[in-house]
């Protein structure tokens, strides 16, 4: 089924709408999110991410379901994994790339900005530059993708993935100090 | 737990999603990148192209690089290349064009026509000054074949240093990161770059040809209001662009002393803009590649793959070694390379780089190179302080592993001598 079928059965508030997503993404779902957390958490993740999709369809009419529920989800697991790492559950690749992100801008250093207008920084951030290190930015940073895994979808090797990784974290860094965002 | 930068990945645009999730690279023709990036064309060929620019006009007549001359054989390695009037064969998918389909494609039958048309400058206008290798450009050989090609260069130690300072400074990691630059689009479309280089300050029309063995160039379009910037330094871009309508013609050529390299790109409309970041971002490799290798602390550098065909890495900065130390948790990577830049990783983030000297270079160089790694295995089973050097082909393929504790390996030994000598390692 077609994303956009799969929408207007939501718009219809028909719950096959639910299961057509599980069809169409759910392994692909419940990967990303163990790339956050554990079986246990991701797997409720998931089915929250589903009820969540549920009660913002409508007015939401997403043309990219996959990105859509993906988002939906990175946010569910991220409030999971404030928890899990508390309890010090996990060790999965999500906590790295947190890692690597605060060590990049930590929260202290970016107290003048939400996450939401922060968002808007880092879209224009990611088109200035090269269009293969702004995708395994993205590939690292949104998917939680691991260097090895980047390394073999772009051919590469794994230290150039983590120079370019690098290189990206610390033009990000000069970015938002230029736009005044980082103290 | 500090999240927030974390979260604002989250905002993502959709239209920057899917782009990360095309897939980037066939990597069975991950080398096209490189190939796109600097493949030799039949050197005789492009002695024997001659180029106009008058007065604004960019006017390419001669024969076309891409014809294969009648009866022409795979010219097989080895062989130097003015042996022959083209390049090897290049088959070149056809693009299936609705409109008039002018220019016609390259392919075995199909010789490929510049357009006679002048064409409209979209930037630069091209020095009429007959191009002239850079003096420390010694020689340029290339080979090519039905299943690969081979990029030869010799320098002499003269070669300017000030090229290494160009760009923001992070030259290096663009060469690192060539391998697997080749972008396909799904729907098939040829695409064909040719791109004018001009050397910034000494105006000296360089021509570029790249001539992959098989299949496609590489697909994309320069960025032309942009790709001065990023490829003045040694190389300045000249693009020029052709409009028939149905189709958008892209060309340009640079020569590197002896070899010409020429892109060309050809697309429907719709595919211009898209096509315009995928080449962007090949041109730029390209060019950081080309004048990275020209360094002195380099040797001669040979990239392809000539006896098994197979696809290339390619002509990024070979790793001539890499040495991890494990003790306990902890693993460090040096990753040595041979032009002397040492990089070290702590688990699979960079830290830092440094540079060591060329008597430690050379020195490394002769102890990795005599190394039989075959029969130099010799793993100790020791836990702490357990050494893994890891040797690399020119190709950048392991060739071997040596492991064990630094008592029981003279070439570890040696290694890491020489490493902390340099102040790479703790003593």
């Amino acid at each position: 089924m077609e994303d956009r079928e799969i929408v207007e059965l939501y718009w219809r508030r028909d719950e096959r709408a639910i299961e057509e997503c599980r069809r169409a993404f759910g392994a692909f779902l419940a990967a990303f999110s163990e790339r956050f957390l554990d079986a246990r958490d991701a797997e409720e993740c998931v089915s929250d991410a589903y009820l969540r999709a549920w009660n913002a369809i409508p007015p939401d009419r997403p043309d990219n379901l996959r990105a859509y529920l993906a988002r939906i989800l990175r946010n569910l697991c991220i409030d999971r994994l404030r928890r899990a790492r508390a309890e010090k559950r996990g060790g999965k690749e999500a906590w790295d790339v947190l890692d690597e992100l605060d060590a990049a801008a930590p929260d202290e250093a970016l107290e003048r900005v939400t996450a939401e207008e922060l968002s808007a920084y880092v879209n224009r951030f990611v088109r200035t530059l090269p269009r293969r290190d702004g995708d395994i930015l993205i590939r690292r940073c949104f998917w939680c993708e691991s260097v090895g895994d980047i390394a073999k979808r772009y051919a590469m090797h794994p230290n150039a993935v983590s120079v370019s990784l690098s290189r990206s974290r610390k033009r990000l860094a000069e970015y938002l100090r230029k736009e005044g965002l980082l103290e | 737990m500090n999240t927030k930068l974390f979260e604002a990945f989250s905002g993502l645009d959709t239209e920057l999603l899917e782009r990360a999730e095309r897939p980037a690279v066939r990597k069975k023709r991950a080398w096209l990148g490189l190939a796109a990036a600097a493949a030799c064309v039949a050197l005789a060929v492009a002695l024997a192209l001659p180029r106009m620019a008058r007065d604004g006009e960019l006017r390419l007549e001669g024969p076309s690089v891409f014809e294969p001359s009648p009866g022409m054989e795979d010219p097989g390695i080895g062989e130097k290349p003015g042996s022959h009037e083209n390049p090897g064969d290049v088959q070149v998918p056809q693009p299936q064009p609705e409109g008039p389909q002018e220019p016609e494609g390259p392919g075995a039958d199909t010789p490929m026509e510049y357009p006679t048309t002048p064409p409209e400058l979209l930037y630069n206008e091209m020095d009429t000054a007959e191009a002239a290798p850079p003096a420390w450009l010694k020689d340029v050989t290339g080979r090519t074949s039905m299943s690969a090609w081979q990029l030869e260069l010799v320098w002499s130690a003269d070669c300017p240093t000030a090229f290494l300072e160009e760009g923001d400074g992070e030259r290096f990691y663009y060469g690192n990161s060539v391998s697997g630059a080749a972008e396909y689009f799904s729907d098939g479309a040829l695409y064909r770059l040719v791109l004018t280089f001009r050397e910034e300050g000494n105006p000296v029309p360089v021509t570029v040809t790249v001539s992959p063995a098989d299949g496609p160039l590489f697909t994309g379009c320069l960025p032309i209001e942009d790709g001065e910037a990023d490829l003045a330094g040694f190389m300045g871009v000249v693009a020029c662009r052709y409009d028939y309508g149905e189709r958008i013609l892209l060309a340009a050529e640079t020569v590197i002393g002896e070899a010409r390299y020429r892109f060309t790109a050809e697309t429907p409309p719709e595919g211009e803009e898209e096509a315009r970041q995928a080449v962007y971002d090949a041109v730029t490799r390209f060019q950081f590649n080309i004048f990275y290798k020209l360094c002195p602390r380099l040797d001669t550098f040979v990239m392809g793959d000539p006896m098994s065909g197979e696809p290339l890495v390619g002509p990024t900065i070979r790793t001539l070694l890499s040495l991890r130390l494990t003790g306990g948790a902890e693993t460090a990577e040096y990753a040595v390379n041979r032009d002397g830049r040492v990089f070290l990783f702590r688990g699979q983030e960079y830290v830092e780089e440094r540079l060591l000297s060329h008597e430690a270079q050379m020195e490394l160089r002769g102890l990795v190179e005599d190394l039989d790694a075959e029969s130099a295995s010799n793993a100790c089973g020791h836990e702490v302080s357990e050494l893994t050097l890891t040797l690399y082909d020119p190709w950048n393929r392991e060739t071997g592993v040596v492991s064990g504790c630094l008592e029981d390996c003279e070439v570890l030994e040696k290694v890491v001598e020489i490493l902390t000598r340099e102040g790479v390692l703790d003593a």
